[in-house]
């Protein structure tokens, strides 16, 4: 599992993760994951477009991650899952919990947007 | 593990996202295991089998652990807001909505769970 970031501007990072994000996956890549979701009001766009399997612990090290980053003032989005990953976060509910975009425009307008109820 | 269940799968001429969601089934179930089944150091052995029965794919994953019946595990409520429930908890999620059916045994000291999986 590689991880690589890409500052996009108005403060949105682009964290582009590539292979299974299984048990190995979240441990090659969770520690960096998470160091970059308690940065302070971090808006972060998960890019999976090159993630072939989504497991339950990487739904898991998302979710932790998109939680510390709210409760930072700070947001998360998920970018082109392949198909077989966004059957996975449709039937765990979790693209209701963080939105998910197949365009890199509307994900980065709705990182700058400000959250709901602001 | 997932290259044992891709290698058979593709062998068997299963389609691939039938091999996917073989490969969610086996990763979920073995990792469920790993993580309630087992207390203390002692070492423990979990085995894991796929076949044919007609058109359908049977994975069964065996182990050593104390008895756990998955069907028997409430499903989570649906959530609604980001901060709803704990973080985890959705490997039998995931084998649910893909299983076709799920059977369990506790036979000779081990659990046996079966997962069904028609093709097509």
């Amino acid at each position: 599992m590689d991880l690589e970031v890409q500052h996009l501007g108005d403060g949105i990072d682009r964290v582009k993760l590539a292979g299974r994000l299984d048990t190995a996956g979240v441990e090659a890549v969770g520690a960096r994951l998470s160091a970059l979701t308690t940065t302070q009001a971090a808006r972060i766009l998960i890019d999976l477009s090159q993630v072939t399997f989504l497991a339950s612990i990487g739904i898991r090290s998302l979710l932790t991650g998109a939680r510390t980053l709210k409760q930072r003032g700070g947001r998360m989005a998920i970018l082109s899952p392949q198909s077989v990953v966004a059957e996975v976060l449709e039937l765990t509910g979790i693209a209701t919990l963080i939105p998910v975009f197949h365009d890199l425009e509307a994900a980065s307008a709705a990182l700058k947007a400000p959250p709901p109820g602001a | 593990m997932s290259a044992w269940v891709d290698a058979w799968a593709r062998h068997q001429g299963l389609p691939a996202t039938l091999i996917h969601h073989l490969d969610l089934c086996a990763t979920e179930l073995v990792t469920n295991v790993v993580s309630h089944a087992f207390e203390g150091a002692a070492a423990h052995r979990i085995s894991l089998s796929l076949g044919m029965d007609h058109d359908r794919v049977m994975l069964e994953v065996e182990d050593d652990g104390k008895p756990f019946d998955p069907r028997a595990i409430a499903p989570q409520p649906p959530r609604i807001d980001l901060d709803d429930g704990p973080p985890g908890g959705w490997g039998l999620a995931i084998v649910r909505y893909f299983a076709d059916e799920l059977r369990y045994l506790r036979t000779a000291g081990r659990n046996r769970l079966t997962v069904v999986l028609r093709v097509g």
